[in-house]
């Protein structure tokens, strides 16, 4: 930094908040006065998070490490190899897949890695998610989602991404698009193991339809509540209806639904 | 005396008329309303108010205003009126429902039984606006998103007799398009209100006081502020990296949307973005305007559309982007943007070389009607063609991809060189090294181009009245912070142009007796002249 911005800064701390200003000083808290720049901050590293989570077979490694990087096709074919080497692919679910996008995941959480990175990672490992399951089924998880956009609503950059940040965190999210009507979240909801539903919209227009999904959801006893996020969405918007949570972002959805798989209901989790 | 003819724009921020004479084509003289009359501040607060209180209460706004503005021209032996605007606007302005502007996917407009529109242009009586003896000229709409205002900024602005060239408006729906040869290739990539002021916390609509633009000095960034002319003044001078400000000149009571990309062309400059946080958040030109991340990210989500959206359309186009070298810039913001700042922040295609400011299309393709009404035969030609070649952003998977990009940009704080690497799947990586500022080519020095003999801004909104028992505490006229609502004599009165609608309803919610009920209010006479409303 310039030495008369730097002055600048000092100066302005202390013009405007003397009290502080003194504190700072006899604490000898430079970074605040804004004298030295934050460092050593970025303590964690790809590497680091590497060493902690991928796993020690090397082949296995190489499919974490292509999820990593969002090579889905590279992906397919790694896991296609280990399928057909006679792997489990349940193990290779959890082993081999999962630690590439969690990887990811707490990169992105460290603020060293992006939504779009986040995306490509989850679109390589369901690539290698539905080989598996051609094999055998259903893949374990720690719980399923669905996820929608309501009625009337064709804007579903958000609710691919909170998709994605649920898969990254081990959750089984069967996504069924955009314009969504209440009847067939519910039928979704019926012909499977739901847990929760996440819904989302960004016009003021179709927030309405969050509203009937999760008071159909209750009327048909479901047990399954709704997640509602989004622009258009606010807490004290979702607050004037029952069977609903607000969620700010997919990382408070990941909370939530940890919680509902506690036994938490939504009464509780307002 | 000739016969005359009235053309009217019914935009966002307020109603032009224009009084014209037939034949010759002069232009008499000039009346314009600086709000719209439907309460709301853009064009979604307007659909909301029409779908909540009424699509009929909405046109009878409408058409209330333009009766009142049109009257205000004092035209003689009125022949034609033409308007131009917004699909929302001008199906408002009609009285045709607007249900399936409101709604974006088939199956909520499919399950729940809602006429689809055709909006093709055509031309009605005009006893509805008390000219029983005009006809009004409605333009059409090419699709529900890109209305009569899209097809003027490329019919009125010289894109359709230029080649290898872009037109965009850059207003809440940020509507584009793209020239090669004969083939026109459009889109809409609705940016939001950012472009025009809102939903920044200091924002506001283009209108004295407001900050529209800042620029170096040696001092620091001169503020440059509207005043009752609507011309700029100097106002505080700041310096971002110390976030001081010195209070000089005119003062600012907020920030408009040319004043936003200024804001974030700067602080860009003064290398004051790190890693998604502002090293001065928020930072303050006075006391009470200030503008931190949250504003920085909400300008970013509305630059973003505009930037996946300009080359989502050179991708789906195959062109090279290298060749697309001239912009036309339509809307108000378009006209008043300064295009340097415009086309550094992203608004403005990277091998830009000419940046065209074309003012206000929407009133000169009206003009146009008025004058020559079997052009609308021509118009009509024209949607069919260009219905063939429109791109809905939201089919596509490139705009979602590279809006994604611009999402982590702008909101994330990611670095511009992944976003780079991105764009390696589409062959256009260098496209964001770009940097030479474009020639910029102001076409006309205010937005309407002729005014004739005069031009007045009126203060004129219709009134909405209701009235019911209640201790008459004054507390929803005193909360309102529009001043749009009063009470006198037991009634109470709603200044239609100037209430923010649905947005708002703090004159409901202050209510301590949940007496207040804005779903009462119906439209009236304005308010006899001399009376004075209650003061609290
Ligand atoms: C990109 C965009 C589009 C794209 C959408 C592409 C796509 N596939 O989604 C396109 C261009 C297609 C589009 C179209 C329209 N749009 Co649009 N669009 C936008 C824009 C610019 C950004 C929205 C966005 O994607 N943000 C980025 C994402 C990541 O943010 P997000 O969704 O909010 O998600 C975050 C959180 O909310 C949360 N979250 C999101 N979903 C979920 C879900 C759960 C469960 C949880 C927990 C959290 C969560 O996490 C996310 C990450 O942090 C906004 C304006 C703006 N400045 O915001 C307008 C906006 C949303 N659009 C709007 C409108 C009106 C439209 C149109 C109807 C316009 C028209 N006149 O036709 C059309 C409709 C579609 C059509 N017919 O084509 C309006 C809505 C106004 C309102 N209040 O009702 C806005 C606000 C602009 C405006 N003011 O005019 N749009
Ligand atoms: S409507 Fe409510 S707030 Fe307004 S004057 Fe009557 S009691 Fe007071
Ligand atoms: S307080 Fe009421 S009258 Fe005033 S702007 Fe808000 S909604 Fe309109």
């Amino acid at each position: 930094m310039h030495m008369d911005i730097l002055m600048q800064n000092v100066e302005r701390v202390r013009l405007e908040d003397p009290t502080k200003f003194n504190r700072l000083v006899q604490e000898g808290m430079a970074i605040e006065l804004g004298i030295i720049q934050p460092a050593g901050k970025k303590e964690k590293t790809k590497e680091k998070f590497i060493a902690e989570f991928f796993p020690n077979d090397k082949k296995y490694a190489a499919v974490a490490q292509s999820v990593l990087d969002g090579k889905r096709k590279i992906t397919e074919g790694l896991v296609k190899e280990l399928i057909d080497a006679g792997k489990d692919p349940v193990d290779l679910v959890t082993n081999a897949l999962m630690p590439g996008i969690t990887v990811q995941c707490e990169m992105y959480d460290a603020g060293l890695s992006f939504v779009p990175e986040i995306l490509m990672s989850n679109d390589a490992m369901q690539g290698g998610i539905k080989l598996c399951q051609d094999k055998i089924g259903n893949v374990p998880s720690k719980g399923t989602v669905v996820s929608f956009v309501a009625e009337g609503d064709l804007h579903d950059i958000g609710k691919n991404i909170c998709a994605a940040i649920m898969r990254a965190n081990g959750f089984k999210v069967i996504d069924i698009g955009r314009d969504v009507s209440k009847d067939k979240v519910l039928q979704t909801v019926k012909e499977n193991d739901v847990k929760l539903a996440c819904g989302s919209t960004l016009m003021s227009t179709t927030k309405p339809g969050l509203i009937d999904t999760s008071l159909l959801l209750e009327l048909e006893k479901t047990g399954v509540s709704v997640a509602c996020g989004g622009a258009a969405v606010s807490k004290a918007f979702v607050d004037t209806f029952r069977n609903a949570v607000y969620t700010k972002s997919p990382l408070e959805t990941v909370h939530t639904m940890e919680k509902v798989l506690k036994g938490e209901t939504w009464e509780k989790l307002r | 005396m000739p016969a005359q003819g009235v053309a009217i724009d019914i935009g966002t921020s307020g109603i032009r008329a224009q009084l014209l004479e037939l034949g010759s084509g002069r232009v008499i003289r000039t009346r314009v309303t600086s709000r719209n009359p439907v309460p709301g501040a853009n064009v979604m607060d307007h659909m909301s108010f029409a779908i909540q209180h009424g699509e009929k209460l909405a046109h009878e706004l409408i058409t209330e205003a333009c009766t009142q503005l049109i009257a205000s021209l004092q035209p003689d032996d009125l022949k034609r009126i033409a308007v131009c605007g917004n699909p929302i606007q001008l199906s408002l302005f009609e009285g045709i429902g607007i249900q399936d502007l409101a709604y974006a996917g088939d199956n909520m407009i499919d399950n729940h039984g809602i006429v689809r529109q055709e909006r093709r242009g055509h031309i009605i009586n005009g006893d509805f606006l008390g000219y029983p003896k005009a006809e009004v000229i409605i333009p059409p709409a090419i699709r529900h998103e890109i209305g009569a205002d899209a097809l003027a900024m490329m019919v009125k602005s010289g894109f359709l007799d230029d080649d290898y060239c872009m037109v965009t408006d850059y207003g809440t729906n940020a509507e584009m398009a793209l020239k090669i040869g004969d083939k026109i290739y459009t889109g809409s990539a609705a940016a939001g209100p950012a472009m025009e002021g809102q939903q920044i916390r200091c924002g506001m609509l283009a209108s004295p006081g407001a900050i529209s633009d800042l620029v170096r000095t040696p001092q620091g960034w001169q503020t440059k502020i509207l005043n009752r002319e609507m011309y700029t003044e100097d106002g505080p001078i700041i310096n971002l990296r110390s976030n001081m400000a010195r209070n000089t000149g005119a003062v600012p009571k907020g920030i408009t949307g040319t004043g936003v990309v200024s804001m974030v062309y700067a602080l860009q400059q003064d290398d004051q973005i790190s890693e998604n946080r502002m090293f001065h958040d928020p930072v303050s030109i006075t006391r009470k305007v200030r503008f931190g991340i949250d504003d920085y990210r909400e300008a970013g989500k509305a630059i973003g559309a505009i930037r996946a959206g300009h080359l989502t359309l050179m991708l789906i186009a195959k062109v090279d982007p290298r060749q697309i070298k001239t912009m036309y810039m339509a809307g108000a913001s378009g006209t008043y943007v300064d295009p340097v700042k415009a086309k550094h922040v992203g608004l403005i295609i990277p091998y830009c070389t000419v940046a065209k400011q074309v003012g206000n299309t929407s009133l000169e393709l009206a003009k146009d009607l008025v004058l020559r009404p079997e052009y609308l035969d021509e118009l009509n030609e024209m949607r069919k063609r260009l219905l063939t070649d429109h791109t809905m952003f939201a089919a596509s998977d490139i705009f979602r991809d590279l809006y994604t990009y611009e999402f982590g940009y702008w909101n994330e704080g990611m670095p511009i060189s992944r976003y780079k690497r991105g764009l390696e799947r589409y062959g256009v990586e260098g496209y964001l090294d770009e940097q030479m500022p474009p020639k910029v080519d102001r076409l006309y020095e205010r937005d309407i181009r002729d005014i004739g003999e005069s031009i007045e801004t009126l203060e004129l909104s219709p009134m909405m009245t209701a009235s019911w028992s209640c201790s008459r505490c004054g507390t929803c006229v005193r909360g309102c912070p529009e001043k749009a609502l009063t009470l006198e004599d037991g009634v109470f009165r709603i200044r239609t142009g100037y209430c923010l609608g649905t947005a708002c309803q703090r004159c409901q919610e202050s209510c301590p007796e949940h007496k207040y009920d804005y779903s009462a209010f119906k439209i009236s006479q304005p308010s006899a002249v001399g009376k004075t409303p209650e003061r609290f």
